[in-house]
């Protein structure tokens, strides 16, 4: 797999927390392009018409360039990989022993983050 | 009477003063720097020579980067170590005793050299080891299998 393809990240502009990890993300260094769309916006839909929409608002999805979809934890350890300070972190997640672990913290975090948006405020 | 002893006392001491071939300090500082620079250099051209091929592999075929890095760390190595050869070498008194002082006090010095050496090898494959872990990572693929394919329009 050629490993320099774009990803395209499905974020869900109603919640602040993702926001701000978009922000985050687009500040960091990385191996690979990384590019931002609202999840079920025009935009996704035009460029992504084969995909459940509605679930990329509930589930983060992230996309390459030549069609591969990651999505829940695995999209997570992608945006990771892509980032150069982080990609030794995400080959590390997702060692069989951290793996599991690491999906349980990303499904908490993703069915609770309007509750974490409150809490960070705004 | 009195004569005869004297010189017979004249003539051990002449025998213990030959038996001592070499001043016993002067000795043991003699061995221990022979046995410390010989171990110095054994571990040191170990390092060299495995260490070339493991930092070849790290960068990528480049030999004469390899070569270099490994020149650098094989200077550093030395310098250290011969450095602590030489501040560790004195003793602080004499060995007025017997040779089997000579042996402990050898004992004692050129095992503190060995851990020494030790240390400064252990260290070195860290460094190898740090080396190789930062030039692999821009080479590591996705961790993840994709959940599915689909189709990529504009």
């Amino acid at each position: 797999m050629d490993t320099n393809i774009p990803l395209t990240v499905l974020y869900d502009k109603r919640c602040v927390l993702c926001r701000r990890v978009r922000d985050w993300l687009e500040e960091q260094p990385k191996y690979v392009e990384m590019k931002f769309i609202e999840a079920a916006s025009k935009d996704a839909y035009y460029k992504f018409p084969e995909v459940d929409h509605n679930r990329t608002l509930t589930e983060l999805t992230v996309i390459s360039d030549n069609g591969l979809v990651y999505k829940g934890e695995k999209a997570w350890v992608i945006c990771l990989w892509a980032l150069e300070e982080y990609r030794e972190w995400a080959v590390t997640l997702s060692s069989p022993e951290l793996f599991p672990l690491a999906q349980r913290m990303i499904m908490w975090v993703s069915s609770n983050r309007f509750k974490i948006s409150k809490f960070l405020g705004k | 009477m009195n004569i005869i002893s004297t010189n017979i006392e004249h003539v051990q001491e002449i025998i213990t003063l030959r038996r001592d071939f070499m001043d016993k300090t002067l000795l043991a500082y003699l061995i221990y720097l022979g046995i410390s620079i010989v171990l110095t250099v054994w571990v040191a051209k170990t390092l060299h020579k495995n260490g070339r091929i493991f930092l070849v592999d790290v960068f990528h075929g480049n030999e004469p980067l390899a070569d270099s890095v490994n020149h650098l760390l094989v200077v550093g190595f030395y310098l250290i170590n011969f450095g602590y050869v030489s501040l560790a070498l004195q003793l602080g008194y004499r060995i007025e005793t017997d040779y089997a002082q000579v042996v402990e006090v050898l004992s004692y010095k050129v095992g503190w050299v060995l851990l020494v050496l030790g240390g400064m090898h252990f260290f070195n494959l860290l460094v190898f080891s740090r080396i190789r872990r930062q030039a692999v990572i821009p080479d590591l693929p996705p961790p993840v299998q994709p959940d599915a394919c689909t189709i990529v329009r504009g």
